[in-house]
């Protein structure tokens, strides 16, 4: 087939293009860009029940679990951004069951839940108890530890919303790394990294070496999961710091990780007007 | 509350409105491409209008996991608008009601050339879906063949191959 012949071809597709034309400005885009940012932002009502529902929620929970909640506070609270009044998390449906990879994923007991009605389930997109797309190489903690809440919730929440995202794309069967990132898999893998950072991070204050340990060595090979090597080497480079810190036991380096990394997966991290 | 409190909170919106900045300068470019990618498939066409939206919301509530390189950063964001296109197809589309300057804009807007896009739209479809749409996204969404096969999870030496029998088919249509 020759080449100008080709061209032809490829010039008529291209004159049939129905976007050619199709009117949107520029600047309309843009402010629609803004608008939708906006409209992913809770209102400050929002908030501020949410808030509230979280320092009873913690309340409940250190009072249930003694140590451990102090334990991750103690850890958190000297950066102001995990304070018990400003951590918003969206808590899933109860006991829910959470089969991923090789980890069981429990999230807090039922003795965390605050009576109220106060508490909004802000993951409305969570769902518990899908199980479908997420690769066998990502574990979770096995723990039901109600001071892991935050990372696992993070977890929980990309992942919900990635495996509603996978269902019926057939991106599944892809090698390429790409699509690997663009389906969702990258959310899974960053959930679960934070779930282990944090487990980190509580195992480090309660002296416990061996499942610090066990933590550092999820957190080093997560540096490496295949769709977070497609986010670039600059991520990759801060994932592999971050693994060595905890190897090291840098505490202050995790801390910063984690905070940089994964307090903002949750899908309303707005806290700017408080 | 206390002074450092309020000090970490002024810290935590200066961080958040400087990430909000870094997103839109990231994502603002490929945006026109992705309103595009939903007028060529979307029916009615002004219904793009609210998939670009959705596609903006689900790109920052992900924000942290966007490519930084360009390239990879735009496949990213077309994966993202794909998954809004199969919602938006099994009428699971959320109700957005952001869109309206956009919206009027695209209705009013006339095609260019409606008798070729017409033609065109006729000729392709007659190719099975997945070649069709390797078409589209490699002549209007100007990707390359192997990044667009790699979009519907085909791999290179078969994107080419598809390709190549598309546009066989096509121009006994065509031309």
């Amino acid at each position: 087939m020759s080449r100008s012949n080709d061209d032809e071809l490829l010039a008529l597709l291209q004159r049939g293009d129905p976007a050619n034309g199709h009117g949107a400005s520029d600047s309309s885009v843009r402010r629609l860009l803004g608008d939708s940012i906006d409209s992913a932002l809770p209102s400050r009502a929002h908030r501020v029940r949410r808030r509230r529902a979280w320092v009873i929620g913690g309340l409940a929970g250190a009072l249930a679990f003694g140590l451990a909640a102090p334990a991750v506070s103690g850890i958190l609270a000297p950066t102001g951004d995990l304070t018990g009044a400003s951590v918003e998390v969206a808590r899933p449906a109860p006991t829910p069951t959470f089969q991923v990879g090789s980890g069981r994923m429990p999230l807090a007991a039922e003795s965390t839940e605050p009576s109220s009605t106060e508490v909004e389930n802000g993951s409305h997109e969570v769902n518990p108890t899908a199980s479908g797309g997420v690769p066998g190489y990502i574990s979770f903690p096995p723990t039901d530890d109600a001071s892991t809440v935050y990372g696992l919730t993070i977890a929980e929440e990309v992942r919900g919303e990635s495996a509603s995202q996978l269902s019926g794309t057939g991106y599944g069967s892809s090698d390429s790394a790409a699509i690997a990132a663009g389906t969702g898999i990258a959310s899974i893998e960053a959930g679960a990294r934070c779930a282990w950072t944090q487990e980190w991070l509580v195992a480090t204050a309660a002296k416990d070496s061996k499942r610090a340990d066990a933590a550092a060595s999820v957190l080093t090979t997560a540096a490496t999961w295949p769709a977070t090597l497609v986010l670039g080497a600059s991520v990759v480079e801060g994932f592999s710091k971050a693994a060595a810190a905890a190897t090291d036991g840098d505490v202050m380096a995790v801390r910063g990780d984690f905070i940089g990394s994964c307090t903002t997966l949750l899908s309303d991290p707005d806290r700017e007007d408080e | 509350m206390s002074l450092g409190q309020v000090a970490s909170f002024r810290h935590a919106a200066t961080a958040e409105r400087s990430t909000r900045v870094e997103f839109e300068r990231a994502v603002a470019p490929i945006m026109p491409d992705i309103l595009s990618y939903f007028v060529r498939r979307v029916q009615p066409r002004e219904d793009a209008a609210d998939c670009l939206s959705e596609t903006m919301v689900a790109l920052w509530r992900h924000r942290l996991l966007l490519p930084r390189d360009e390239s990879n950063r735009r496949a990213w964001a077309f994966g993202i608008a794909r998954k809004v296109l199969l919602n938006q197809q099994r009428g699971r589309s959320r109700e957005v009601k952001l869109a309206d300057r956009v919206r009027s804009e695209l209705r009013v807007a006339s095609v260019a050339d409606p008798d070729v896009t017409a033609t065109v739209g006729d000729a392709l479809e007659q190719l099975n879906e997945t070649d069709r749409e390797l078409v589209r996204l490699i002549v209007w969404d100007g990707f390359g063949v192997a990044d667009a096969g790699a979009l519907l999870g085909l791999r290179p030496s078969a994107s080419r191959m598809r390709f190549a029998r598309a546009k066989d088919k096509l121009r006994g249509l065509l031309l």
